[in-house]
């Protein structure tokens, strides 16, 4: 019963953060609204990978597969943004 | 000695236990994942690169996104995520009524987040934002084109996927039974867990298409 009273309070959770998305878009905070949308779509991804993609309990060897994923993605917006902010 | 007949329904012979089994099928589901997230951070990175070089042209086209649909829509598929995780929990936990109750409540949102985003294209399709059809020309500046036709890209793939993952049951005509019958054997029952893994990547495409504006 305790992995069900997890599940549903992840759910939860996330419909918050979603409606947090919702409510900051219709406040004007420059910058900051690019800011706080990353930050709540970093926090959904790790709620739902953890969570619901079960990495809580995968094997390490698994883990390390998607962290190899989220190294990839973050070389591809590091070098590529890189050429974009600098010029 | 010969396997059982439980047995050799649990295991594929090329593996020497379930537990085995099962991590290598998360495996190769993660790595086909690690993919799929090269393929929507590609997309995204467009996105945000094409934002950058023209900030008014994709403020003002993703104001003319229907935010309130988007973000519906997203709850929508969050309740089906939980439907979903909640059945392979009751698989795991042998109990094939809850696991079937619980995925025809995932498969039903999944639908009726298809029916929604086809709405929503409707409305699209009404303002002559589609590209190349429409009843209207394109009613914003020119820049905004490729904006909204990355949004029709992102949110065409991610219903075309949902189509897909809302037959979590696995690849059949008749949703209901496939689902019924996968209820028993432990390798169906690692098969939906794994569909469901598919099942719940998240869509980003609301922040990113419909929040840009600012």
């Amino acid at each position: 019963m305790g992995d069900r009273r997890t599940f549903v309070l992840v759910d939860l959770a996330l419909l918050a953060l979603l409606a947090a998305t919702y409510g900051i878009s219709y406040l004007h905070l420059g910058v900051g609204n690019a800011v706080l949308n990353i930050g709540i779509a970093v926090a959904k991804a790790g709620l739902v990978v953890w969570f619901f993609m079960h990495l809580r309990t995968a094997v390490p060897l698994v883990r390390l597969f998607a962290g190899a994923a989220l190294l990839w993605l973050v070389i591809l917006f590091a070098l590529g943004l890189n050429d974009w902010l600098t010029r | 000695m010969a396997p059982s007949a439980a047995e050799h329904t649990a295991t594929a012979e090329q593996f020497a236990a379930p537990e085995q089994q099962r991590e290598a099928a998360f495996l190769g589901m993660w790595t086909f994942l690690a993919t799929e997230i090269m393929l929507f951070g590609g997309l995204f990175f467009g996105i945000a690169v094409y934002r950058w070089l023209h900030p008014d042209a994709v403020r003002e086209a993703s104001q003319h996104l229907y935010k309130s649909i988007g973000g519906i829509n997203t709850a929508v598929l969050l309740a089906s995520s939980l439907a979903v995780a909640l059945a392979v929990l009751s698989g795991r936990e042998g109990d094939r009524r809850s696991a079937v109750r619980n995925l025809l409540v995932g498969a039903g949102l999944g639908l009726a987040f298809l029916g929604i985003k086809a709405y929503e294209y409707y409305l699209d399709y009404s303002e002559g934002l589609m590209p190349g059809v429409g009843p209207k020309p394109f009613p914003l500046p020119p820049d905004s084109e490729l904006f909204i036709n990355a949004y029709f890209f992102a949110t065409g793939i991610h219903a075309a996927r949902a189509d897909r993952g809302w037959r979590a049951g696995g690849p059949c005509p008749t949703p209901g039974d496939r689902i019924a019958a996968a209820g028993s054997a432990h390798r169906d029952r690692d098969r939906r867990a794994l569909l469901a893994l598919r099942r719940h990547r998240l869509d980003f495409s609301f922040p990113v298409l419909y929040l840009v504006g600012g």
